[in-house]
């Protein structure tokens, strides 16, 4: 008997064995190539709030509404193109600088835009004195003109500006940044998502 | 309980067919496996959210928070650390936060780090500045997990080889255990051991302060005032670190430190001052009555909000900074008028007058005194030609104006001033002066 | 008769094992496929249906400037006023093996709705066939932000790493675990 059991034991289990590794190989490669990945046939669609193309721009707000109503008709300040991108943070394509009567470069405004409705920056610089009127206004009404597309929200944003001129604080009004600086003394206003 | 002993219920039988069919559906791995992570700034944010409860702490007086994070076992940190939270919970805290922006980490030990500069902004209620511009003071932490087991001030003295131009921790409530006495609305006067009689000096304070308030009238000034006082010789030369040198030198009957603040991100803001303190020599006094001194230093003290902030030839004159304190010394006092004119006219005498005010680099030399006295003169006169509030205005305008280094009286802004103020001329006020001291004041 | 038997036997337990051990293998083999998010692409692993190209396309159609300087791996910006969009796509045979979002804001803000936006998108690319765990990778991410703390988290074949440490910028990674 222990004889007989033996030599049935070696070729039954070799042939087992050899069966399990074939049939495992040969099933789990047929399980491999008949089934799909579960994740990733849809195509690449972008969900609600991702930023877009226009979101760069400051809303409604176009060169001409600060160029010729703020800048030139409140202010006498006189606007001119620069050579060259402004500076390699914003990417705006061209900018522009505005003076006040006399050429007076202590205190003047900045535009930075890719065309004439898409404009990124607005910035004015004022080195009159961090409590100089002259300054807190320049803010204050350079904040009501970058709001005017949105007429609701002008006197907070005017106001905010006039109350915050000489800080370093920032807000958000209507997806626009209002954000003051104290070295140099300045006011940037920016589209904001 | 539905269910009875030793019966399977439905509801069992269910969710065990359940799991083994889910057993058999294939691999199942937990969905989403999170586990903190260590980017390398992680120390210095776990730090950060150690510096905002202490910032709490401390705007909350709850000493016990203060100390929780620190290492119980140093003796020495918890001292200091007692020491300080004790004093400052006698001041007004109007803004406590730290800023670790330029905060680099510095592993020293396994688990163990050193933080620096920890920039702690420590506004008071008698502070200003432009937006939330403010005073501040900087340390170096030394963390290990979570506790904090060392906490070193940064010291002008140790400044250059711990962080840049990190703010100095040199006030008086670092060295020494105060007694803060608050007086009417926005006068504070601290004292350390060696003042047991603090409180005479309320009265006194608040007097000379009405005397400067009065002739400074609604200009720019702070809301408050700190006044510290001494009899020791050590304190009066460590307390914001001016040593035995300069102005401050230990001769000196008190001093008014002006100090810049830090903006958001930590850096100083070089605009205008953000604070003022002042320290009171009572020693040097001996039995004298300091009124006179405490009157001089708040003339600093009111018009450092207004005062350009520069130091050396790009700041404002320091013959109009000093002459204009002690020409306040002589306001309803003709016995200390008296004593400076006479001072002037034997300065006169002896040669020392060369017929321009001093300059910045010379103020405080070997005339020191003569020039004090001198400065004080073009207020005297201005008071004498246009009154007393013509006086104040001129130092108004003089001060927001850098000295140049040349005569201040050459340049063409002060001849502006004194037509404005004065309705003279530069050339005309210059004759007038030459002429008031040499002919004794 | 021994003999005949004997080899029956052992052939029937071959075939046996052979059935088993195929149908055991096919099924799992299936399942961890059907349960695989990634798909070969050259030498690596890449998310599964998208192509490098065609995923830098679509961000230069929202605004993003893409270069693509060190061969392996584009990097695309996009600035919105203080806020600079940022991300990089590495490249393995035209597939994305690791796709890393950065929301960098200059005047220290919080991050934004967009920003979150932004993040999120690319935390659920892997998985945009799939609502159930797009949405929960949303909230683990939300939730870690909320949190303020450097994160490391495996989603299934993923790891996914957001460090919020750096002053005023927050950056999710997304690779293939190896």
């Amino acid at each position: 008997m222990p004889g007989r059991r033996k030599g049935i034991l070696l070729p039954l289990a070799g042939v087992v064995v050899a069966a399990l590794v074939l049939g495992g190989v040969l099933g789990g490669g047929a399980g491999l190539l008949t089934a799909e990945p579960r994740g990733g046939t849809a195509p690449l669609a972008f969900g609600d709030g991702f930023p877009d193309t226009g979101d760069q721009y400051l809303p409604g707000v176009t060169l001409s509404l600060i160029v010729d109503e703020w800048m030139k008709k409140a202010n006498s300040y006189t606007c001119a193109s620069k050579p060259g991108e402004p500076d390699t943070w914003s990417r705006a394509k061209r900018w522009m600088r505005c003076l006040p009567p006399g050429g007076d470069d202590n205190r003047y405004v900045e535009i930075e835009y890719d065309a004439a409705d898409q404009i990124r920056v607005l910035k004015a610089t004022c080195r009159l004195g961090t409590r100089e009127d002259a300054c807190t206004t320049l803010f204050a009404t350079m904040a009501d003109a970058a709001l005017v597309p949105q007429p609701e929200l002008r006197k907070r944003a005017m106001d905010w500006a006039g109350k915050n001129a000489a800080s370093e604080r920032g807000t958000v009004i209507g997806g626009v940044r209002l954000q003051a600086a104290l070295s140099p003394h300045s006011m940037r206003i920016t589209p904001e998502k | 309980m539905p269910e009875t002993n030793g019966t399977w219920s439905r509801r069992a039988v269910l969710l065990a067919g359940g799991l083994l069919i889910a057993g058999c559906g294939g691999p199942q791995r937990p969905f989403i496996q999170s586990e903190d992570y260590d980017s390398g700034g992680s120390g210095k944010q776990r730090l950060g959210k150690l510096l905002q409860r202490r910032a709490a702490a401390l705007r909350d007086r709850d000493e016990r928070a203060y100390l929780a994070d620190l290492d119980g076992s140093n003796d020495e940190l918890m001292r200091y650390e007692r020491l300080v939270f004790a004093n400052l919970r006698q001041f007004e805290l109007a803004e406590v936060r730290h800023i670790t922006e330029y905060t680099t980490e510095q592993r020293v030990a396994d688990g163990e780090s050193r933080f620096g500069p920890v920039i702690r902004v420590l506004k008071l209620t008698a502070d200003a500045g432009p937006g939330d511009i403010a005073p501040a003071e900087s340390f170096v932490y030394q963390v290990k997990g979570d506790v904090v087991t060392g906490i070193t001030r940064v010291t002008i003295a140790n400044r250059p080889a711990q962080s840049g131009g990190a703010p100095a921790a040199e006030a008086p409530w670092h060295t020494d255990a105060l007694k803060v006495v608050q007086v009417g609305e926005k006068v504070w006067l601290a004292g350390d051991r060696s003042v047991a009689d603090l409180d005479r000096y309320a009265a006194v304070t608040e007097r000379e302060l009405g005397v400067i308030e009065g002739l400074w009238g609604d200009r720019l000034t702070y809301p408050g005032h700190v006044l510290f006082f001494t009899r020791d010789k050590a304190n009066f030369r460590q307390w914001y670190g001016y040593g035995s040198s300069g102005p401050a030198g230990t001769e000196a009957l008190g001093l008014q430190h002006r100090e810049l603040g830090v903006g958001e991100n930590g850096q100083v803001h070089q605009g205008e001052y953000a604070a003022s303190r002042i320290v009171v020599n009572l020693r040097g006094h001996g039995a004298a009555d300091p009124s006179s001194t405490i009157r001089h230093e708040l003339a600093h003290a009111v018009s450092a909000r207004a005062t350009m902030a520069a130091v050396g030839e790009l700041g404002p004159p320091t013959w109009a900074v000093e002459g204009f304190a002690r020409y306040t010394e002589t306001v309803g006092d003709p016995a200390r008028a008296a004593q400076v004119r006479s001072r002037v006219a034997a300065g006169v005498r002896s040669g020392r007058f060369r017929g321009t005010p001093p300059s910045n680099k010379d103020f405080y030399g070997r005339d020191a005194g003569f020039n004090y006295d001198l400065g004080a003169s073009v207020f005297s006169l201005a008071e004498r030609l246009k009154g007393r509030d013509a006086a104040v205005e001129l130092y108004a305008r003089v001060i927001e104006r850098p000295s140049t280094g040349a005569s201040f009286f050459e340049l063409p802004i002060f001849d502006r001033m004194a037509r404005d103020v004065l309705g003279l001329s530069a050339a005309a006020f210059r004759g007038r002066w030459d002429q008031f001291v040499r002919n004794g004041a | 008769m021994a003999g005949r038997s004997r080899w029956i036997l052992i052939l029937a337990a071959g075939l046996a094992a052979f059935l088993a051990a195929g149908a055991g293998a096919y099924l799992y083999a299936r399942d961890v496929r059907a349960g695989q998010v990634t798909q070969s692409c050259g030498a690596r692993d890449c998310i599964p249906g998208v192509e490098a190209a065609a995923l830098v396309e679509a961000l230069k159609g929202r605004g993003h400037a893409c270069e693509n300087p060190s061969k392996g791996a584009w990097s695309c910006q996009m600035v919105v006023g203080s806020i600079a969009f940022q991300s990089w796509v590495h490249v393995s045979d035209g597939g994305v093996h690791r796709l890393t979002g950065k929301v960098f804001h200059a005047d220290g803000g919080p991050l934004t709705e967009a920003g979150r936006a932004y993040l999120s998108w690319f935390a659920v690319l892997p998985y945009r066939d799939d609502p159930a765990a797009a949405a929960q990778i949303r909230d683990w991410l939300t939730q870690m932000i909320e949190a303020d703390k450097d994160t490391k988290a495996t989603i299934l074949d993923y790891t996914y790493v957001l460090v919020t440490s750096k002053d005023d910028a927050v950056e999710l990674d997304v690779r293939i675990s190896t």
